[in-house]
């Protein structure tokens, strides 16, 4: 592969050690994959290996610490993945009382700070797309499935499906192997994807929608998808429900919903004129197969409700306000409604925050609700913050997926009905 | 008793020489959020064919990867908490193997002229040669 002087110069070391090892990391990816060269991406979404482990904290800073080293600014505008919380909510910290000096100690392990002072921009949300926008055709780098899943299909970016290490190799060197997602002839889809008559999707709620991805994932593995017949209506949040699942139970990059997304005007135009390797019918059975299996808890009564996994936009933070409208979360549960911060700014200035609380329920910035979550088995502090906290009421197939895998009661539906379970 | 031998050809990756016992899932597998880092025991999804069991100390033999793209992180603590694989194959294109082999220095070859999913079984003593790119897989 064809390296040009300045990228051979890194792989030499000239630019220290970690540069080296991150270039080395990406030529190596480049041979193996069959990439003629370097490009350079317009943004790399990276995620800190360190914040959210508290128990593995030592363990994976060595890897970071290893890329970074010698590293004295990020080489590409780098938008980054959510922390395990935000530690300068108050609120959320009563609400779940975390004392002082546990705040104080996971405030220590965050390794966040380290990527701001090379220029990351602090987004701490993994739906970057809402907040640092991009453009049909623009070449990104970056890892998180959704942020891959979204910038591809919504926005007719092109990004492969990478990995946390090769995104911050990335932002490191501001190179990308160019192959896959990149090349336009890539972006046909392979597995076209109808509805069955048993199926209304202008009646979908969001769960519906999470689930429907969350079986097609299964199906598609790491091919693209074209969904032929999905309402043109369709809002940001009911999209961004549908295709995060699609990397959640699947590899999926790309997938097209024809006359919704820029590279599907036409069933042809998504399928680049070729006929489809394979066509599946989706029936109202498939999804109810979902909700079965992703359901493990065994009453109607939650211990905490989470919206926003992936993070919501404000449509969706709209619409789960005017549910709770009227409605009181009781005092032993909790309800969290998780988005990016500037989107939750947004939400203050509209007053739609205080009426959340008033019902007792947070919205909350910067926190990955599973990761959050995540049942650490380590005797260390953290792992006591979800203590109490069995049984989750949730609408997103990839909350439901993660906090089940951990071992949590999981109380798979609707908005409504995830609200009801904590009333 | 007869030994059965077979061969797979390949393109090393990562250097190194590894042995051990295959455990084959013609299902996919996900390093990170799915897999207790503690026991290296699969957790999820609910009718994995693997749920319940330990990869750890095994090669493991997988048909494709989904999920999180923490993935390579997953591998590495796994690695780092000495409850991962001894080493991976899968031969679906993509980057995630590659790139959890590479994080995790564990003997990977790519490209195998046979499908390992369909070529190994469970319990088959495999010893994979990162540096010539030869798999071998003996079966009592």
């Amino acid at each position: 592969m064809e390296l040009t002087r300045e990228e051979k110069e890194m792989v030499e070391g000239k630019f220290g050690s970690g540069t080296a090892l991150s270039m080395n990391l990406l030529t190596k990816l480049a041979d193996v994959v069959g990439a003629e060269r370097m490009i350079r991406p317009a943004s790399s979404h990276i995620v800190s290996f360190g914040y959210q482990f508290y128990g593995f904290v030592a363990n994976c800073r060595d890897l970071d610490e290893e890329m970074l080293d010698g590293v004295r600014r990020f080489r590409v505008l780098s938008t980054t993945n959510p922390k395990f919380f935000d530690t300068e909510d108050e609120k959320l910290i009563r609400r779940l009382g975390i004392d002082d000096a546990t705040v104080e100690q996971i405030r220590a392990s965050m390794t966040n700070n380290r990527f701001e002072a090379l220029g990351a921009i602090p987004t701490y949300t993994c739906t970057p797309f809402f907040v640092h926008p991009t453009r049909k055709g623009e070449s990104l780098a970056g890892a998180e499935s959704v942020a891959i899943v979204m910038y591809n299909s919504i926005y007719g970016a092109r990004v492969n499906r990478e990995t946390t290490p090769t995104a911050l190799a990335a932002a490191i060197t501001g190179r990308t192997p160019e192959f896959g997602m990149h090349k336009a002839e890539s972006r046909y889809a392979q597995l076209q994807v109808d509805l069955g008559e048993d199926l209304k999707p202008e009646e979908f709620t969001s769960s519906d929608y999470s689930a429907l991805g969350y079986y097609v994932g299964r199906i598609a593995g790491d091919r693209n998808v074209v969904f032929s017949d999905l309402p043109r209506d369709m809002s940001m949040g009911k999209l961004k429900n549908l295709l995060a699942p699609l990397g959640v139970s699947g590899a999926v990059m790309l997938a097209h919903v024809v006359g919704v997304t820029p590279e599907a005007p036409t069933l042809e135009a998504a399928l680049l004129g070729r006929k489809p390797e394979e066509r599946i019918q989706v029936d109202k059975g498939n999804l109810e197969g979902v909700y079965q299996m992703l359901n493990t808890a065994t009453e109607d009564k939650a211990d905490l409700a989470v919206f926003g996994c992936p993070h919501a936009p404000l449509d969706e933070i709209i619409e789960i306000a005017e549910l709770l409208d009227g409605k009181t979360i009781r005092d032993d549960a909790l309800l969290l409604i998780a988005t990016a911060e500037p989107i939750k700014l947004l939400a203050d200035r509209m007053g739609i925050t205080d009426a959340v609380e008033k019902s007792g329920g947070l919205i909350v910035s910067d926190m990955c609700p599973h990761i959050f979550l995540w049942k650490q088995r380590d005797p260390d502090p953290v792992a006591d913050i979800g203590r109490g906290l069995n049984t989750v009421a949730t609408d997103c197939t990839k909350c439901a997926h993660y906090l089940g895998a951990q071992g949590r009661n999981i109380l798979y539906g609707s908005a409504s009905k995830c609200i009801s379970a904590v009333m | 008793m007869i030994m059965e031998k077979i061969t797979l050809k390949g393109r090393p990756v990562v250097e190194g020489v590894v042995e051990g016992e295959a455990l084959v899932t013609g299902g996919s597998v996900t390093f990170f959020g799915t897999i207790d880092f503690a026991t290296g025991t699969v957790m999820a999804p609910p009718d994995h064919e693997l749920r319940g069991k330990s990869i750890s100390g095994k090669i493991l033999v997988f048909s494709a990867e989904v999920g999180s793209t923490a993935e390579p992180l997953g591998y590495y603590l796994l690695k780092r908490s000495g409850t991962g694989p001894k080493a991976i194959l899968c031969n679906t294109p993509g980057q995630m193997p590659v790139v959890c082999s590479i994080i995790g220095n564990t003997p990977f070859v790519y490209d195998l002229d046979k499908d390992p999913v369909h070529h190994i079984k469970t319990g088959d003593h495999v010893r994979i040669d990162g540096n010539k790119g030869i798999v071998e897989v003996t079966r009592a």
